[in-house]
């Protein structure tokens, strides 16, 4: 479980499935929405200081893998962690759980860039948050 | 996931969405209330009530009574995580709480303390608990002496039944996506109707919007009691009938009953201990003249 972090603990609402009674797939997103907030912060990015120093993540690139549906009233949990990095993105490694069975529902694999939000631009880590990226790094057969 | 030795269990982690924001800049309270839901459903399989179980017998646990305290604003992007714990297990009614915490200041912001018993999804009949879940929540039953635990309310609760100096704060419709699976409205459709009576409740007083604008006031809830006296279903037509209980230096209270148009019947009753602040400095001031002004006959406080 090296560099996986829980990232976010919630449940499915009726009003989130569709037709077919299962989440529809702009749910899986918003559960990576939340997911992600952990991991800014954990990288070292808090909501103030991306407020006040204008930094933030865009995200550049997304894969996405279904396993198992999840239907109303399922509870879920996100965990997360980086799979590798660059001077200015993160790949990050997401799997959503079905918190009652322990079954893989979801995953996804999202690169985002650290960005100058008000030059509206790519820019290089700093150097503590290299330390947190280290931290989060996913190894071995985790990944 | 259940801590032994705490006897916490694990119940939520999120963040606060731009769109949980009302216009007093942090988290509106139906949006406590929402995570408490997802809480809810963790603290349920916890005891044995998975969703796949509740889906099949069409049973859950249900809140009966539920304490909610504002502790510490939350503002957009903030991290949230809970913990749920069992305090007592009586005859058929478990007692037990969820406390959101703010993960960065790593203070409690949201705390849930309640009632819950189990009842039918369709019919809202009541039936015993099961044995495995009473057995699970009787293991985990624990005084929790570590964890914050509120003191008891010491202002007047508005009881379900009609009184005079009430009026109507909002009139609505219950829509098939404020409802779960079985029809029931979710607890966040119930709150922001109690939130969307705010603004009703200051105009009774002669506060208009333009009025707290101009003083940079805020307003807060501190303090909600309710009482879950029926379901709510898909469609039902509600209107919500409030009043003035109580008002104090800083503070007031007030009442909502919550009334199914069809029947007459008080499916829901709250009491609200709430501020005004400044929305600068983020701290309570003064409750405002208009409230003053309100003749003492008047207050709700006297018919009970």
């Amino acid at each position: 479980m090296s560099g996986y972090i829980e990232s976010f603990r919630g449940h499915v609402l009726n009003s989130q499935c569709d037709l077919m009674g299962h989440m529809n797939v702009q749910f899986y997103n918003g559960c990576i929405s939340q997911a992600m907030a952990t991991m800014f912060a954990a990288v070292g990015l808090r909501p103030e200081d991306m407020k006040s120093r204008e930094r933030g993540f865009a995200a550049i690139e997304q894969s996405n893998r279904y396993h198992a549906e999840l239907l109303p009233g399922d509870i879920i949990h996100m965990e997360s962690g980086v799979l590798k990095s660059s001077s200015r993105t993160l790949t990050f490694h997401h799997k959503l759980f079905n918190s009652s069975t322990g079954k893989l529902s979801y995953e996804a694999t999202i690169t985002a860039a650290f960005m100058d939000l008000e030059a509206r631009k790519a820019i290089p880590f700093e150097e503590e948050m290299k330390n947190n990226i280290a931290s989060l790094t996913v190894i071995g057969e985790d990944a | 996931m259940t801590d032994l030795a705490s006897k916490l269990i694990n119940c939520y982690r999120g963040t606060v969405e731009a769109w949980e924001c009302d216009q007093m800049q942090h988290m509106n309270v139906q949006f406590y209330t929402s995570k408490a839901a997802a809480a809810f459903s963790h603290l349920q399989n916890a005891l044995g009530l998975t969703p796949e179980r509740i889906r099949s017998e069409k049973k859950s646990l249900r809140f009966r009574t539920v304490r909610i305290q504002y502790k510490s604003e939350m503002r957009m992007g903030g991290l949230l995580h809970g913990f749920a714990g069992i305090r007592d297990v009586q005859n058929d009614s478990i007692t037990a709480f969820i406390h959101l915490h703010d993960s960065h200041k790593g203070v409690v912001s949201g705390v849930f303390e309640f009632t819950a018993d189990y009842r039918d999804l369709e019919s809202g009949e009541q039936s015993a608990l099961p044995a495995d879940v009473k057995a699970v929540a009787l293991s985990l039953k624990d005084e929790h002496s570590d964890q914050y635990k509120p003191a008891p309310i010491k202002h007047t609760l508005l009881p379900a039944k009609a009184m005079d100096h009430m009026f109507e704060t909002n009139r609505s419709a219950v829509d098939v996506w404020e409802c779960d699976a079985f029809g029931n409205i979710e607890m966040q459709p119930v709150i922001a109707r109690f939130s969307d009576a705010a603004s009703h409740i200051m105009k009774s007083v002669g506060i208009t919007r333009q009025m707290q604008k101009a003083r940079n006031l805020g307003s807060a809830a501190l303090d909600y009691y309710s009482e879950y006296n029926q379901p709510v279903k898909m469609a039902a037509s509600l209107y919500l009938r409030s009043g003035l209980l109580e008002r104090m230096n800083k503070t007031f209270v007030f009442g909502h009953q919550m009334i199914n148009c069809d029947t007459g019947d008080i499916v829901n009753t709250t009491t609200v201990l709430g501020c005004y602040f400044d929305m600068t400095a983020r701290k309570a001031v003064p409750l405002p003249e208009e409230y003053r002004n309100v003749p003492e006959e008047q207050l709700l406080k006297y018919q009970i």
